[in-house]
């Protein structure tokens, strides 16, 4: 490299500003070659083009600065309802993904061992036909249901589309690998939800966060950050305060005006305990509780027997004292916020996230939401409101052909996972274990889209097991990753910003919504959308298969799709916040909005802005919004209590100690606190490990980033690299200080990182953040920092499945090599 | 004159970090390996800073807070240096002139708010990633000391905008990076000596404070407490 000295800078000054020469400067100031060129052809005109970031599944919407064409700078969307013009680091980082160095350029084909990153190029005609010719073989063959689809959740066109094809090909092996795709479950359960309500936080007066890290890993942090915002603000009936209990302390934590640190998986003793305080000193909604819920005093049944209701329960077992043993938080603290959250309407409970990362999480986030249900804070302001339906159009029925229809009557391979777990059963552990013993049919072709469970799985280990079974694997990554190394085909996908694309309404977000994604630049290399190869490998195996895709491209399905927006009528294309007063002004007087002259007019700026939104959705009455058999809150679990009565073999009891239920009789089936379970023996490995999200990271994916790696833990200043939580005193017993290399081991192993000192984590816990820990990725990704996921046990929430991330013991030992 | 100041709402930002990413995309601020981040060498202009307030676990509190360049009034920084490539600007901003600094970092010593960084290698930008860089931006060569610099080349453009359509400056057209990004809106940024403005309001509320108010630099960011 040519060294530049003093001088030769001037020289170079002295010529730009004569105005030659320009080329020169490329090598001072490393400008690259086209923006020099451009610079000197174009004018530097600046446009913004709106969109929606797909970088993970939150949907919001982003505004791509532009110059000549050329992006170079993201923000938030400011007429976005969802994060209203902020934006998170992940998404400020977005054209690091764009602009990656290591993307797919072209479909791949595996020219050497699996994991060997040996790949030879192969052209789009080869590469689909290669592929459909094997999918068309399956179905001569007669066993069209041994393809099977890993997605991370069911949402958004592309999904419908896939769920399409399986069902037109004949197999019923899709499978949605996302950890949190039950978390809707305790709101099914009390109030017949299919779907994540949204906690209205900007209205409510006392936020009390039971383990839900919800400005740092929520599943929409910037609409969950906007409305802490806007609750902090005085000017809406007064500023909003927040208390928040949990084992680690998060960024939530940080900002909470009271943070009570608490044994790991004890969220639903300390939701009792407030229970307990709300009920004693009458501060529960009476009138709401008499008429909306079932189970809360206790009740006689048609034979006579007595049954003990939630009350009674909560009453006999959780007294602050108790409480207090149990969660190791003072019974005087338990009281504060029982009579704060009694006293402060509205005041809301939130669960989730490390709530219900343990073995017992259902059954905590149940305690925590009938906090919500004590108070009786269902539809209302600063409450819990449930999400309005999008009118997009649905795809007519598929019509499956015979060997389809002979397809879908076999088993999904990870049927049994129902008999596994009692309520809606996370499917990956039953997969894993079916594709390892080829039961009851060995899977051959696997397509993985839009996630990488070779990494970013709490069980990625079997995961990985399994992938080596499968014999033919296609991915759709624009970058290589974990789980690509596996694959025998790539068929690279769009990277976010060069293609159409909708994210589906976001869960935990209240009013409807649609976000529409356009390409901002024109793809870089020969890659194409996903939707469209779909269309074509469909059209390429022929039968049912072909005829369920009437679209010649996404685009035009995404098109009608959106269609039933526009000839719904309803909502507005969004357009900046001043609007929805003038909507819902305009609707209370019978007034259709906005209405466009053709869906034309309706595309274009429903294009230009970014989305669609209806904010004047009607109110509805609490009876109408309850969607239980009853139209009525039941504290009950009628589907627990069917499923345990259900086995003929078993008795009921022993059904729920196969379940993990320790409570008997009635209070089993009440919203109860079970001891959390957790594996390694206490004496060698003393210490939980809890692990953690970060907003800028996500599932794993923020290591493509160089900016985000190197900025991965910038709140703990440790840049470029994994660390560990130690509370001080902890630290202090083993001799460790800030700072040093230690080794955290569980019985499946150890990862070692820097020592960071955090003050406010619980003493007996250890905490590590996921994210880093590549072996893949690119090279920014690829061997930086550790995966805390490598030393997780492979134990799941005890009723449905849900990886427990936090029930695995560890050790800790500082370590002399860095590594 | 306008004076330029900053005033960041702590009882809103959550620590969320879209402030450090924003700020290093606009400002082309480079990136550095891991080895080299290990050795203290990455480069933030905006930076999450920890406060811990109380002694005993559980009755204590910590805290994130998000620092940019103070743009003190009395800079401590611009007096050290040896040839003027750092200096107090019209309306307020501290200045730093790449082509004129030596690296001699007597201005990085003597912030005792550590808001300077030193470019100790040329940055490492892949080709592909080199294309979008911000143009409005300069790209700095190793060897210089760097900071916020209030995203200064924002003001320019907004300024010739503004004279283009032959009126006069107004708040909104003058944003910071960090400001736009921030999704709790915790972020306000104006004249702090204008009326009008949201900065001029909310730095003189009785939440307002700055940090090492007593050592005399004056700075120009406030940030709000917690509270009503």
């Amino acid at each position: 490299m040519r060294e530049i000295r003093r001088r030769d800078f001037l020289k170079i000054l002295g010529a730009t500003a004569a105005g030659a020469a320009l080329q020169d400067l490329d090598i001072l100031w490393a400008v690259p070659d086209r923006m020099v060129e451009e610079a000197l052809r174009g004018p530097g005109i600046e446009t913004f083009k709106n969109t929606v970031c797909q970088l993970c599944p939150a949907g919001c919407g982003i505004r791509v600065r532009l110059i000549d064409g050329v992006p170079v700078h993201i923000d938030g969307n400011p007429m976005h309802p969802i994060n209203h013009g902020g934006i998170c680091p992940h998404g400020a980082a977005g054209l690091d993904f764009l602009y990656h160095p290591d993307r797919i350029r072209q479909p791949l084909i595996r020219s050497g061992e699996r994991g060997s990153g040996k790949w030879d190029p192969l052209s789009w005609e080869e590469a689909l036909a290669k592929v459909s010719q094997r999918l068309a073989e399956l179905r001569r063959a007669g066993t069209p249901e041994q393809v099977a689809f890993v997605v991370p959740e069911k949402r958004g066109l592309l999904a419908d589309m896939i769920s399409r094809f399986m069902e037109a090909f004949g197999s019923r092996n899709l499978l949605a690998i996302d950890e949190g795709q039950n978390d809707f479950v305790p709101f099914e359960l009390l109030f017949g939800w299919k779907a994540i309500p949204e906690y209205d936080i900007e209205h409510t007066r006392f936020l009390l966060s039971i383990g839900a890290d919800f400005l740092d890993d929520g599943v929409s942090p910037l609409h969950g950050i906007r409305g802490y915002s806007k609750m902090r603000e005085s000017d809406t009936g007064g500023r909003g305060r927040l208390t928040f209990v949990d084992s680690r302390h998060s960024l939530t934590a940080a900002s909470a005006d009271t943070f009570l640190p608490i044994k790991p998986g004890t969220h639903g003793a300390f939701a009792l305990g407030v229970a307990y305080v709300i009920i004693k000193e009458r501060y529960y909604d009476t009138a709401f509780v008499d008429r909306h819920v079932d189970g809360f005093e206790s009740w006689v049944d048609e034979s006579g027997a007595r049954h003990r209701g939630f009350k009674e329960y909560v009453l006999e077992n959780f007294y602050p004292e108790r409480v207090a043993r149990i969660v190791g938080v003072s019974a005087r603290k338990i009281v504060d916020v029982g009579r704060d959250f009694g006293r402060l309407r509205p005041a809301l409970a939130m669960s989730g996230r490390h709530g219900s990362n343990g073995t017992n999480g259902l059954f905590n986030a149940l305690c925590v939401e009938a906090l919500n249900v004590l108070v009786g804070n269902i539809e209302r302001k600063g409450g819990l409101r449930v999400q309005r339906a999008t009118p997009y159009e649905s795809m007519p029925p598929v019509e499956a052909d015979d060997i389809a229809r002979r397809g879908l009557q076999k088993p999904a391979v990870f049927e049994d996972a129902d008999d596994r777990y009692p309520l809606y059963a996370d499917a990956t552990l039953a997969f894993c274990d079916h594709i390892e013993s080829s039961t009851p049919y060995a899977v051959d072709t696997l397509f993985i889209h839009g996630c990488n469970p070779a990494f970013d799985h709490p069980y990625a280990k079997r995961l990985r097991r399994a992938l080596a079974k499968i014999p033919f694997i296609v991915s759709f990554a624009t970058m290589a990753d974990e789980s690509s190394e596996y694959a025998d085909v790539i068929l690279p996908e769009h990277a976010y910003l060069e293609r159409w694309m909708d994210s589906g309404s976001t869960p935990g977000v209240r009013f409807a919504h649609a976000s529409v994604g356009q390409p901002v630049v024109k793809p870089f290399y020969d890659t194409r959308q996903a939707g469209d190869v779909l269309i074509d490998l469909a059209k390429g195996v022929g039968g049912s298969v072909a005829r369920a895709f009437s679209d010649t491209s996404f685009f035009t399905a995404l098109q009608n799709k959106l269609n039933g927006i526009f000839a719904s009528g309803e909502g507005a294309v969004i357009s900046g916040s001043f609007e929805e007063a003038w909507i819902k002004f305009l609707k209370e007087r019978g007034w259709q909005n906005l209405v466009y002259e053709s869906f034309e007019d309706f595309w274009r700026v429903l294009v230009e802005r970014g989305g669609w939104w209806d904010p004047a959705s009607d109110e509805i009455p609490v009876e109408k919004v309850l969607q239980t058999k009853s139209s009525k809150i039941t504290f009950v679990l009628e589907p627990l209590m069917a499923k345990a009565a259900g086995g003929a073999q078993q008795s009921a009891e022993d059904r729920l100690n196969a379940w993990g239920i320790r409570e008997s009789g009635d209070a089993a089936f009440l919203p109860h606190f079970e001891e959390p379970r957790f594996e390694g023996d206490q004496k060698e490995y003393p210490y939980h490990l809890v692990v953690f999200g970060l907003l800028s990271n996500r599932r794993g994916t923020g290591s493509f980033s160089p900016l985000l790696q190197e900025m991965f833990g910038y709140y703990q200043r440790v840049y470029s690299g994994s660390w560990i939580e130690i509370n001080p005193h902890t630290a202090h017993n083993h001799h460790i200080e800030q700072g040093d290399m230690v080794r955290v081991s569980s019985a499946l192993g150890s990862v070692s990182a820097r020592a960071v000192l955090s003050e406010m984590l619980e003493p007996g816990t250890i905490a590590i953040p996921f994210g880093m820990g590549h072996t893949s990725g690119g090279r920014y990704a690829k061997g930086v920092g550790v995966n805390p996921y490598e030393i997780l046990s492979e134990v799941s929430d005890t009723l449905c499945g849900k990886p427990a991330k936090l029930a695995t013991r560890v050790k800790i030992q500082k370590s002399e090599r860095i590594g | 004159m306008p004076k330029w100041g900053m005033v960041i709402d702590l009882d809103k930002c959550t620590g969320c970090g879209a402030c450090v990413a924003a700020c290093k995309t606009e400002n082309n601020v480079g990136v550095v390996s891991p080895r080299l981040s290990s050795e203290n060498r990455s480069m933030f202009w905006m930076e999450m800073i920890k406060m811990v307030e109380g002694e005993e676990y559980p009755d204590m509190r910590v805290r994130y807070i998000p620092r940019p360049c103070f743009h003190c009034d009395r800079p401590p920084c611009t007096r050290v240096c040896p040839v003027r490539a750092t200096y107090l600007a019209e309306e307020g901003l501290v200045a730093q002139i790449y082509n004129r600094c030596i690296g001699c970092r007597y201005c990085m010593a003597a912030c005792p708010y550590t808001v300077k960084v030193f470019n100790w290698y040329e940055p490492q930008w892949s080709d592909e990633r080199k294309q979008c860089v911000n143009p409005d931006v300069s790209l700095r060569p190793k060897g210089v000391v760097e900071k916020c610099t209030f995203c200064y080349h924002r003001l320019q453009i907004a300024r010739e905008d503004a004279r283009a359509e032959n009126r006069p400056l107004k708040e909104a057209d003058y944003r910071v990076a960090c400001q736009d990004a921030c999704p709790a809106a915790a972020i306000s940024f104006g004249d702090l000596e204008d009326k009008s403005t949201k900065v001029y309001e909310l730095s003189r509320s009785t939440r307002a404070m700055r940090i090492m108010e007593d050592i005399g630099t004056e700075p120009k960011v406030f940030y709000l407490s917690e509270g009503e």
